[in-house]
């Protein structure tokens, strides 16, 4: 039981965050800024990164499952490209897909080293 | 602005734990090949695609639905850290292989999601979420 609170105060921790980092992007720019999402899912894999090196298993629930899990997303990312392919914004989209897999790949490895 | 919050905190916890049953339901023994995050990556890519087209959703439900369910049950980051995970192993092909079939399929499978709502209900709106 325990558990299934920890993630879901991760996850509604996470998702917030999540909007809070693309919706704080947005505003900044002005305007809807494709890569915003990036900005999150690098942020969420550096955490991930850094908890799964260094915080207590019995916090994965909380911090990993939940916090990161939410925090990054891959469906929006998908749809985003779907979206941008759909419109032939095809090197805009080979960007964002090199920023989010590219990044989030970095910033797990990252994590790792300096967790 | 509160209220939007909780939507996506309501969303986040919903889409979190539908995670973790269905991936502790699909890997449990654990597999070589991480087939519960490719799994819910690509039924939350074509669901979201589906919802988002549809235009069905209200700005407050697209909230708690899109960017907290959706966005929270899918993941970057565990795709990630099994790309990272099987790499040092020394498996580069799985590890190369399961990226690029999440890429592809699941790219694949929100423009499917968005497809199939457009026919359904013959808008060919675009909305962002």
């Amino acid at each position: 039981m325990l558990t299934f609170i920890a993630i879901g105060l991760g996850g509604a921790v996470g998702a917030c965050l999540r909007a809070a980092i693309t919706g704080g992007i947005n505003a900044a720019f002005g305007r809807y800024f494709e890569h915003a999402v990036a900005v999150a899912n690098i942020a969420g894999c550096f955490a991930l990164g850094l908890f799964v090196s260094s915080v207590d298993p019995a916090l994965y629930p909380l911090l990993v499952t939940g916090l990161c899990g939410a925090l990054t997303t891959f469906s929006t990312f998908a749809y985003s490209s779907a979206e941008l392919l759909r419109a032939g914004r095809n090197g805009r989209w080979l960007i964002d897909s090199i920023l989010n897999l590219g990044g989030s790949l970095a910033g797990v490895t990252l994590g790792l080293t300096f967790g | 602005m509160a209220a939007d919050f909780l939507a996506i905190a309501a969303g986040g916890a919903v889409g979190s734990l539908a995670r973790y049953l269905i991936a502790l339901w699909l890997s449990s023994p654990p597999p070589a090949f991480p087939w519960s995050t490719l799994a819910i990556n690509l039924l939350g890519s074509f669901l979201l695609g589906f919802v988002a087209r549809s235009g069905a959703l209200g700005r407050r439900q697209m909230l708690f639905v899109v960017v907290g369910t959706l966005g929270s049950f899918t993941t970057f980051s565990a795709l990630a850290f099994e790309i990272v995970e099987r790499i040092e192993r020394g498996m580069p092909g799985a590890s190369a292989g399961y990226a690029a079939a999440t890429m592809v399929l699941g790219i694949g499978a929100a423009w499917f999601g968005a497809e199939v709502s457009s026919r359904i209900v013959g808008d060919d709106g675009d909305n962002r979420c």
